[in-house]
């Protein structure tokens, strides 16, 4: 899935680097599957 | 009629209009330029005509182009059709006009694509545009332009095969030398690997001289069958000898790999057809929507190696006199003449559907976040000078507002497991295939018996790509921001 990096520099991001879900509320409706750094 | 396409049909004329910067020119005007002097270059008039296959315009986005194309040009033409797919649309019309005339469908078929993206949209609605034809549900809510897609893909061959930033650059060097040959190019002032290099990160490993520009434009062609051509005297008609297409995926995180493209099987038919190869071709004309799709088409038309295409480039084999590896001399591989006009040559990105699908996902935000009364904001609006025809399709106000998925029948349990915090991925009960994104098939088998079970949460990082450039207005505060493509586990664990 394509998704956004978050908890951290966008720089922090490297191949093969292993990330778990980091869900965003947006609004009460909308929650976004966002990832962090594992 | 036999089953083969091959020199049954022949290319008698082609039109070009200004391109680049065109002020005050709708797509309708741009197209009937192009049109008129494909006719003149054949040799024919309007009233010949029969058949027309147009593209989407985003600037006039009209539901069938080609039928307005036709009424402003004055024409009725039997058979008619408005194409879009994507960047292979301008070869697609190839196919497309080719068949119509084998199979009797028309005797005179009018090719002809224009839009005016760079003076009829602002560059926010232009960018915007562009992301807008990303899935509703799946891309568009994390700002993903379309150029961040074609990086992630050039990331990964970067990885897998070690090509670098300065071959990716080359590919722009080269065109824009290939563009300072052709009258009217867009951009003809000489380039450096430097340049490209110093032009500025729009989404990593892409530079903005990695990238197409934005152009206005039309172009046509003139297609008739061969008996046709001979009919008419056309003294050196071009005979389309083979063709092929493939659709492997439409989103990216469905891409069977990031560094290979349904060129594989595309050229594959197409060779076939025409009874050539590779080391056939003197001139190769290739989609260029980015420098890295070039290196990965050059591998996957089997110009050379899969993974050599950087080396390939750097090395000068892409350009007047150069080599293919396999030692054929080449006597040009032009690219798209006008480099980095690939939206202005293609019109690839002209698409109606995608303008419905702006309108129904402003009006989606718009509803939901102010209610009934905004829905005058849905209304296209004139934005550029007096006398301008060309209109944007969602006004300013929605590209400042960040889409926001609309959970229907398909994604609402994926939509709800979020906010459970649990990503969701649906299992089929009758094959055990696991799919995401959520839908009401299987893809596999086609089963509608699914269930929804957690993933993980865990994933690996396959490619990703900073951007630095937002798409549009939304997102502009947000950059840089790091969107990747990752594998997810199933499972707990």
């Amino acid at each position: 899935m394509i998704s956004t990096y978050t908890g951290g520099s966008p720089d922090d991001v490297t191949f093969d680097m292993k990330v778990v879900l980091a869900p965003e509320k947006i609004t009460d409706e909308v929650t976004l599957p966002r990832f962090r750094k594992a | 009629m036999s089953g083969n396409l091959r020199g049954d049909v022949a290319v008698i004329g082609i039109g070009l209009s200004p391109v680049g910067k065109v002020p005050g020119r709708s797509p309708l005007w741009l197209a009937a330029d192009a049109a008129k002097k494909a006719l003149a270059d054949a040799g024919i008039g309007k009233r010949e005509i029969d058949g027309v296959l147009s593209s989407h315009a985003f600037a006039s986005p009209f539901h069938r182009f080609s039928v307005a194309f036709s009424e402003y040009f004055g024409i009725e033409p039997t058979f008619s059709n408005t194409l879009q797919v994507s960047g292979a649309t301008a070869a697609t019309m190839f196919n497309i006009g080719a068949a119509a005339i084998h199979g009797g469908l028309a005797k005179v078929v009018l090719v002809v694509a224009a839009d005016s993206l760079l003076t009829g949209l602002t560059p926010e609605l232009a960018l915007r545009s562009l992301t807008e034809s990303r899935d509703q549900q799946y891309e568009m809510p994390f700002g993903i332009p379309v150029a961040n897609t074609f990086a992630m893909t050039a990331h990964r061959h970067m990885k897998e095969f070690g090509t670098t930033p300065k071959q990716l650059a080359e590919v722009a060097v080269t065109q824009r030398r290939h563009a300072s040959r052709t009258a009217g190019a867009q951009q003809t002032t000489p380039i450096t690997v430097d340049d490209v290099l110093n032009s500025g990160m729009v989404t990593t490993p892409y530079h903005k001289l990695d990238c197409s520009l934005i152009s206005d434009g039309g172009a046509a062609f003139v297609l008739v069958s061969a008996e046709h051509a001979k009919a008419l005297g056309i003294e050196a008609p071009v005979y389309i000898l083979g063709g092929g297409e493939c659709y492997s995926h439409e989103h990216i995180f469905l891409m069977p790999s990031l560094t290979a493209t349904g060129a594989v099987e595309s050229s594959r038919r197409a060779y076939a057809m025409a009874g050539y190869g590779p080391t056939d071709m003197d001139v190769a004309g290739i989609y260029d929507c980015f420098t890295g799709t070039v290196i990965m088409m050059l591998e996957d038309l089997g110009f050379c190696p899969k993974g050599e295409g950087g080396r390939f480039v750097a090395d000068g084999h892409m350009t007047y006199g150069g080599k293919n590896t396999l030692e054929h001399p080449w006597r040009a591989v032009v690219l798209r003449p006008f480099r980095n006009a690939g939206v202005a040559v293609s019109f690839s990105r002209s698409d109606r559907a995608i303008a419905r699908r702006m309108r129904r996902a402003a009006g989606r935000e718009s509803r939901a976040r102010a209610g009934p009364q905004s829905r005058c904001r849905l209304r296209h609006q004139r934005h550029h000078d007096p006398g301008d025809e060309e209109y944007a399709m969602i006004s300013p106000e929605d590209a400042a507002r960040k889409p926001l998925p609309a959970p229907d029948a398909d994604t609402a349990s994926f939509w709800r497991g979020l906010r459970e915090g649990r990503l969701l991925l649906q299992h089929c009960a009758d094959c055990g295939h696991v799919q995401y994104y959520q839908q009401a098939i299987c893809r596999a088998c086609g089963s509608e018996s699914l269930v929804h079970r957690p993933a993980s949460g865990r994933g690996i990082v396959h490619s990703f790509s900073v951007v630095h450039r937002a798409p549009g207005p939304a997102f502009k505060a947000d950059v840089p921001y790091a969107c990747s493509w990752s594998n997810w586990k199933k499972g707990r664990g």
